[in-house]
């Protein structure tokens, strides 16, 4: 556990520091929260503003119970994660996240216009089977495979197998749209 | 360049994180998002007795409740769900 993790929990802990806290802790994670809302509010369906408002109403309700077993970016991850996909499934606005079959075939592409690769690779993303897709966009923001391992509460080795068969979904996939 | 290669694309997105850093909200918008999410909390916290209680002295049986649409939405504008009212009341019937 680092020394600020340490600090964060006692401040946690000290009721009358909770907020100042809370507060702290989200400046010096905006940039992540922000990258999350905005990865995950693809299609547009929502202001960013709104995601990001709805994640920090989540993490200030968990914010108890953070015990210092993960980081505290980790933790972050996983709150805002689990927020988004929330929103998601709530909103039916949002296309379906089952898009990719057992076959590996794209059913049911978004209606927007994927106007150049790097759009098309998110949206090849945003259509994998919920899991998996929170694994390979962990993986692609930059977290080890331990932190995946305790976002997901897989072993190491399940992680890294999975991006691997993943990212060799997405290739074959992506290969695919382009030649159309 | 070939802009059509995966893993073009691929290493594009492992960036993404450290583009949206010119487009992240101030500190004081983040503020005033991190004060709006704990009145929000404080509301939920406030409004659970106020109508378990109410539950309570209207003699609503509380185990099984079924609180009438109205209620749920009011419930649910201010903040909780009906689930957090009725494990509160079981609480306060449990402590009684």
């Amino acid at each position: 556990m680092t020394i600020r993790q340490d600090a964060l929990l006692f401040h946690i802990r000290d009721k009358s520091n909770k907020e100042q806290a809370f507060d702290a802790m989200l400046l010096r994670n905006k940039a992540l929260i922000w990258h999350i809302c905005s990865d995950y509010s693809l299609d547009k369906a929502w202001k960013l503003e709104d995601c990001m408002q709805e994640v920090i109403v989540s993490l200030w309700r968990y914010f108890d119970t953070f015990e210092g077993r993960s980081s505290e970016r980790t933790w972050i991850y996983r709150v805002a994660t689990n927020t988004m996909l929330m929103l998601r499934r709530k909103d039916s606005r949002y296309p379906s996240t089952e898009q990719i079959d057992a076959h590996g075939e794209l059913n049911n592409m978004s209606s927007e216009v994927v106007d150049d690769n790097c759009q098309l690779l998110r949206q090849l993303i945003n259509g994998l089977p919920e899991e998996n897709g929170i694994i390979i966009r962990a993986h692609l923001d930059g977290f080890s495979y331990k932190e995946i391992a305790e976002m997901t509460d897989l072993t190491e080795g399940a992680v890294a197998m999975r991006i691997a068969r993943t990212k060799q979904q997405l290739k074959e996939l992506f290969e695919k749209e382009i030649k159309k | 360049m070939n802009t059509n290669d995966f893993d073009i694309q691929w290493q594009k997105r492992m960036s993404a994180p450290n583009e949206v850093q010119n487009s992240v909200p101030g500190d004081d918008v983040i503020l005033n998002m991190a004060k709006k999410a704990q009145r929000q909390g404080k509301t939920k916290r406030l409004w659970i007795p106020y109508v378990a209680a109410a539950c309570l002295l209207s003699g609503v049986i509380i185990y099984g409740l079924t609180l009438p649409n109205e209620e749920v939405k009011f419930l649910c504008n201010s903040g909780c769900s009906a689930q957090d009212v009725i494990i509160s009341a079981n609480k306060i019937v449990n402590q009684e």
